[in-house]
C-alpha cells in the first residue's frame, strides 16, 4: 500500500479566509491540520477590506474572544470601514466621525485610483488638502517607505505642522500606509490624536498585500500546505486526493469559494467542484445534471443585475456538515463547508468568511476527534 | 453704412454624417483638399462595422472568379494602407485544412491548390506571401492541435491584420490635423432641403442635449447600416437601400495559434480563428437583422454556431476563455431572395440629384480593405461640384504616427515602461508613442488597465488629443477593459482620470465606471464557459460595490 501524501485529523481545501480560519479554529480545538491551495480566489480580489454584510456575526463571534481581534466591521455606503483584522489597522472608519468634520487628505499623484479629494467630496466631508506624498517610480514604492524604521514619526511630525490651525478632524491618504508593516496608520493617528486612514483600492495594492500577509500569519506553524487541486467523493469517505496523490483525513472543510473561487464550477452543468456535493439556490436543488445537451446557457446563470450563480451553494446544519440531496440529512459527515461555497454566500465578505471558517473549522475538529 | 448684400456662407463645403471607416476616410481625403469639413457622428467613432470587424484589410479573395477586378483594387488598396500607416498593420498567414480522403478530396485540395496560385498574381501588391501546400503532419507543426483525422492536406495563404477603430480613429485625427471638424455624441435630426438643394442639418449633442443648425454646401451620408435612416432624415425614404447582415465574433484572452485557421460551420459557410493583436478572434455570422442597430444582440446560438465549427479543426478551443464578443452589422448592398453569403460586398456613392436633392450623397456598402479608395471616388465626384480640382492624395500622405518607425526597446528604456507596454502603444500610435509617454498629469505612466496594457498617460493622451468623451470611448479607442479583468480593475481608476480632465463629479466617475463595467458583462454573458465563470466574480464584486457607493 502506497503511503498517503498527508494523514491528519482535519483536511481543510481552500486557503481563502474561510479556509485560514478553518485551519486556525481546528488547530486551537487540538486537531491535526493540513491546508490545501489551489491559487488566489475571492479574498485575494478583496482590495484589502474587510466587509459585506455579513461581518456582524463575525464582530460578535470575534468579541467572544475566540481570537482577541477586538473586530470592529462597519459599512459606510459601501465603503468599508474596518479599524482591525489580526492587528491590520487599515481603512478610515469615517462614521466615527463627527459630522462636518474637517477632512485632511493628502494626495499621490501616482496613484491611478481614487483621489483621497474626490472620495471625501463624494462623501460630503470638507476637505483640506494636505499636500502630496513625494514622487517616486510607484506607489508601491511609497508604500515600502512607510516599513522603513523613524518614517512614521518624521510623517507625523510633518503631517503635525500641515494641520495646525486648521481644523482637522481626520486625514485620509490613498492605500499607502505601509507594505509589510500593518500598523501605520495606528501609530500615526495615535501620534496626531485624530484617526487616520487610507482609501480602499485594488486587488494588489498595499491594504490588500498587508491583509494577505496578516492571514497568512494567522496559519498556525504546524500546519502544512499542500499546493494541488483536491478531489473528494461523498460515497468514499474522507480520504481526498492531491493531484492524484492520497491525503488521509477524519473530517474535511470545503472552503473553496464559490464561483470566483472556483467551489462552483460553471461548465457544461453547474457542480460543486471538488466532490460533487449537492448544490442547491435558494431552496431549490440543482439537478446534479442540470446541463442539456449542448451545455448550460451561461445567460440562465450570469444574467440579470444579481445573477444566480452567484447564490448557489452547499447547504449545512447549524455545526456546519453539508447536508444532502433531499436538503435534511447528512450523507457525509465529516463533510464540512464554509465562506462562499455556502448557499447565498457568495459576495458575502471576508468577515462571514472567517466567521463560518472557524465554525467549521472547530466542528470539524471535535467530530475528527470523536466529539 | 454698408449693407451687406451677399448671402451668408455656409458653415462647412462638406458635412460627412458617420464617423466608420468610410466617413473618416471621406473627411480626411476632402481636408487634404482643402475643403472645409465637419464630420458628425451619432455615437463614437467606430461605433458600427468598422470597428468590429474581422479586423482585416484582406485582399478579397472570395471575389477573385467572377469580379477579379475588385481583388486587384482590394490588394492594391492594401498595400497602400501598408505604406502609409505601416505601425498598425500585421501579418496574418491562414490555413485552409481539407478533409476527406479518395479522388473527391485530392481534386479539392488541387482546386484550392489553383485558386490560392491565382491570387499569389495579387500578393505582390500588399506585399503578401506566396500561398503554400502542406502535408497533414506539416500543418501540424505550423498549428498545434489541429484535428488531422482524415485531412487530405491543407493549403496557406496571406492576409494584414488591422485594427479598424485605430484606422478609423487615425483617419479623424488626420482630417482634424488637415482642419476638419469632428464631432462624436452628436446626431443628426434633419438634413435640410430647400428647393432641391440640400443646404445643412440640425445636429443634436446627445451628451449635453444642446441643438444647433449647421449649414454647407453638401451632406453625405457615410452611415452605413444606418443609411437608410439618414436618407429618411433628408425625406427621401426608400433612396437609400442596404441589407444589414449581422456578424458576431468570439474574443478569447490571448492568441492560441500563431497562425488563422480556416473552418466549415455546421450549414457550410467558412468562419476561421485567427491570431489578432493580443488575442484570438473567431468569426463570423452573416445573419440578416432588424434589431436596433444602436444596440444589436448577441445570442448563445451565435456563440455556440461558432464555437461548434471551430472546435472542428481545433478542438482544444473548448477549453480557451472567451473575454467578450463583437457584434456589427455590414452595410452589404441590398438585394432580395439571396442567402446573405451571396451578397455584394462592393460600394457605390448614389448622387441624390435624381430623388430632388442637390448635394447630398450616399455611400453605400464598402469594406475595411479598401476604405480609402471608395472615399477617394466620393472625394473625385464632391470636389468638382465645389470648384475643387485638387488630386487625391490620401494614399501617399502617411496616417498619423506612420511617418517613421519607433524603437520599441528604446522607448521603453527611456521612459521606464515594460517592453511590452511600449510595444502596444506602438501598435496604437505609431511614432505618436512617445507624445503619449511624455503627456503630463495624474498617475504618470502607472499601469490602469494590465491585460492590454494601457497607462494612465495614455488615458489623458486619449482624452486630450483624440477627444473621447466617455468611458466607453476610450475602451474603444485603447482596448482598456476588454481582456480578463473585463474592467474590475481598472474601470474606475480610468474614470477617475478622466473625470479629472473632463470635470466630471465622483458620482459620475462611478457611473461611468458602472457603465463599462455593465458593457463588458454583457459582452461576455451570451459565451461564459468554464474558464471565464471564475473571472465573473470579480467583475460582479466590482459593480456591486460600484452601486453601494452610489
Amino acid at each position: 500500500m502506497i503511503a498517503p501524501r498527508v494523514d491528519v485529523e482535519v483536511l481543510v481545501i481552500g486557503d481563502g479566509a474561510a479556509g485560514i480560519a478553518a485551519a486556525r479554529s481546528a488547530v486551537e480545538a487540538g486537531a491535526r491540520v493540513a491546508v490545501v491551495s489551489a491559487g488566489p480566489g475571492a479574498t485575494a480580489f478583496g482590495g484589502g477590506a474587510v466587509w459585506g454584510s455579513s461581518a456582524e456575526p463575525f464582530a460578535s463571534w470575534a468579541r467572544g474572544g475566540r481570537f482577541q481581534l477586538g473586530g470592529r466591521f462597519v459599512t459606510l455606503g459601501g465603503w468599508v470601514l474596518t479599524d482591525v483584522v489580526g492587528g491590520l489597522s487599515s481603512l478610515l472608519d469615517l462614521r466615527r466621525l463627527e459630522p462636518h468634520t474637517a477632512l485632511g487628505v493628502l494626495d499621490l499623484p501616482t496613484h491611478p485610483g481614487w483621489s483621497p479629494r474626490a472620495l471625501a467630496s463624494a462623501l460630503g466631508a470638507t476637505v483640506v488638502p494636505l499636500g502630496d506624498f513625494p514622487e517616486e517610480e510607484s506607489f508601491h514604492a511609497t508604500a515600502r517607505r512607510f516599513d522603513t524604521d523613524g518614517v512614521v514619526e518624521a510623517a507625523a511630525e510633518s503631517l503635525r505642522a500641515a494641520i495646525r490651525g486648521r481644523g482637522v478632524g481626520a486625514i485620509l491618504t490613498p492605500p499607502v500606509l505601509g507594505l509589510r508593516r500593518d500598523d501605520v496608520a495606528r501609530r500615526l493617528s495615535a501620534a496626531l490624536g485624530i484617526p487616520v486612514g487610507e482609501t480602499v483600492s485594488d486587488a494588489g495594492d498595499p491594504p490588500s498585500i498587508r491583509l494577505s500577509r496578516a492571514l497568512r500569519a494567522w496559519i498556525p506553524e504546524e500546519v502544512e500546505v499542500i499546493r494541488g487541486h483536491a478531489a473528494a467523493k461523498l460515497s468514499r469517505g474522507p480520504d481526498v486526493t492531491v493531484d492524484g496523490a492520497k491525503a488521509r483525513a477524519r473530517a474535511v472543510v470545503l472552503a473553496t469559494g464559490g464561483v470566483t473561487g472556483g467551489g462552483v464550477s460553471f461548465g457544461g452543468s453547474v457542480r460543486e467542484a471538488t466532490a460533487g456535493a449537492p448544490l442547491w439556490l435558494r431552496n431549490q436543488r440543482i439537478p446534479a445534471n442540470s446541463g442539456a445537451a449542448r451545455g448550460e446557457d451561461p445567460s440562465m446563470w450570469f444574467g440579470g443585475e444579481d445573477p444566480a450563480i452567484f447564490r448557489a451553494g452547499l447547504r449545512c446544519n447549524e455545526r456546519g456538515q453539508v447536508v444532502g440531496a433531499d436538503g435534511v440529512e447528512v450523507p457525509a459527515p465529516w463533510l464540512f463547508a464554509a465562506g462562499d461555497l455556502l448557499r447565498g454566500r457568495a459576495g458575502g465578505g471576508i468577515a462571514g468568511a472567517l466567521a463560518t471558517g472557524a465554525l467549521a473549522g472547530a466542528e470539524a475538529a471535535r467530530f475528527a476527534r470523536g466529539g | 453704412m454698408t449693407i451687406t448684400l451677399s448671402e451668408r456662407r455656409p458653415d462647412y463645403d462638406v458635412l460627412i454624417i458617420g464617423g466608420g471607416v468610410n466617413g473618416t476616410g471621406l473627411a480626411r481625403d476632402l481636408a487634404h483638399r482643402g475643403l472645409r469639413t465637419l464630420l458628425v457622428e451619432r455615437n463614437d467613432l467606430a461605433f458600427g462595422a468598422s470597428g468590429n470587424s474581422s479586423g482585416m484589410i484582406h485582399g478579397g479573395p472570395r471575389y477573385l472568379t467572377a469580379h477579379p477586378e475588385v481583388t486587384r483594387s482590394s490588394c492594391l488598396d492594401s498595400g497602400y494602407i501598408q505604406r502609409i500607416a505601416p505601425h498598425m498593420i500585421f501579418r496574418i498567414p491562414f490555413i485552409v485544412p481539407i478533409y476527406g480522403s479518395g479522388v473527391t478530396a485530392r481534386v479539392k485540395l488541387d482546386a484550392f491548390d489553383a485558386f490560392f496560385g491565382e491570387y499569389d498574381r495579387y500578393q505582390p501588391l500588399k506585399r503578401g506571401k506566396k500561398h503554400t501546400r502542406l502535408k497533414p503532419d506539416e500543418a501540424a507543426q505550423v498549428v498545434p492541435g489541429l484535428n488531422t483525422a482524415n485531412m487530405a492536406g491543407c493549403v496557406t495563404f496571406d492576409e494584414w491584420g488591422i485594427n479598424g477603430t485605430r484606422l478609423c480613429v487615425a483617419n479623424a485625427l488626420d482630417a482634424e490635423e488637415h482642419g476638419a471638424a469632428v464631432r462624436i455624441h452628436t446626431t443628426v435630426e434633419k438634413v435640410h432641403v430647400v428647393e432641391g438643394r440640400v443646404t445643412g442639418v440640425r445636429v443634436r449633442d446627445r451628451l449635453t442635449g444642446v441643438a444647433e443648425e449647421i449649414t454647407a454646401k453638401v451632406v453625405v451620408n457615410a452611415t452605413g447600416a444606418w443609411g437608410p435612416i439618414t436618407a429618411e432624415l433628408a425625406g427621401l425614404p426608400g433612396k437609400v437601400k442596404v441589407r444589414p447582415g449581422k456578424g458576431v465574433h468570439l474574443v478569447l484572452d490571448r492568441p492560441i495559434t500563431d497562425v488563422a485557421v480556416n473552418a466549415t460551420a455546421i450549414d457550410g459557410r467558412m468562419i476561421f480563428i485567427e491570431p489578432w493583436e493580443n488575442t484570438s478572434i473567431i468569426g463570423t455570422t452573416d445573419d440578416d437583422t432588424y434589431a436596433d442597430l444602436d444596440d444589436l444582440p448577441v445570442t448563445t446560438d451565435e456563440v455556440r454556431y461558432l464555437l461548434e465549427g471551430t472546435e472542428r479543426v481545433l478542438p482544444r478551443v473548448r477549453d480557451a476563455r472567451i473575454v467578450g464578443t463583437t457584434v456589427g452589422a455590414r452595410p452589404t448592398i441590398y438585394g432580395w431572395g439571396k442567402y446573405e453569403d451571396e451578397l455584394s460586398r462592393e460600394h457605390e456613392v448614389i448622387d441624390h440629384a435624381a430623388h430632388g436633392a442637390t448635394g447630398l450623397y450616399s455611400m453605400v456598402g464598402g469594406k475595411l480593405a479598401s476604405y480609402r479608395l471608395f472615399a477617394q471616388e466620393a472625394a473625385d465626384l464632391i470636389a468638382p461640384t465645389l470648384g475643387n480640382h485638387t488630386a487625391c492624395g490620401t494614399h501617399r500622405s502617411p496616417l498619423p504616427g506612420g511617418d517613421k518607425s519607433t524603437d520599441v526597446d528604446r522607448l521603453a528604456e527611456r521612459f521606464s515602461v515594460a517592453r511590452y507596454a511600449a510595444q502596444r502603444l506602438v501598435a496604437r500610435h505609431g511614432a505618436r508613442a512617445e507624445a503619449v509617454l511624455g503627456e503630463p498629469g495624474r498617475g504618470g505612466r502607472a499601469v490602469v488597465c494590465a491585460c492590454e496594457p494601457v497607462l494612465a498617460c495614455e488615458v489623458r493622451y486619449v482624452v486630450r488629443v483624440e477627444r473621447a468623451r466617455t468611458l466607453m470611448d476610450l475602451s474603444r479607442r485603447t482596448n482598456l477593459g476588454t481582456n480578463v479583468c473585463g474592467g474590475a480593475d481598472c474601470a474606475l481608476k480610468a474614470a477617475m482620470i478622466m473625470g479629472e480632465l473632463l470635470g466630471w463629479s465622483a458620482a459620475e466617475s462611478r457611473e461611468e465606471a458602472a457603465t463599462l463595467l455593465r458593457a463588458r458583462i454583457r459582452s461576455r454573458l451570451p459565451a461564459i464557459g468554464a474558464a471565464q465563470a471564475r473571472g465573473e466574480g470579480a467583475v460582479h464584486a466590482a459593480l456591486r460595490s460600484l452601486g453601494k457607493a452610489s
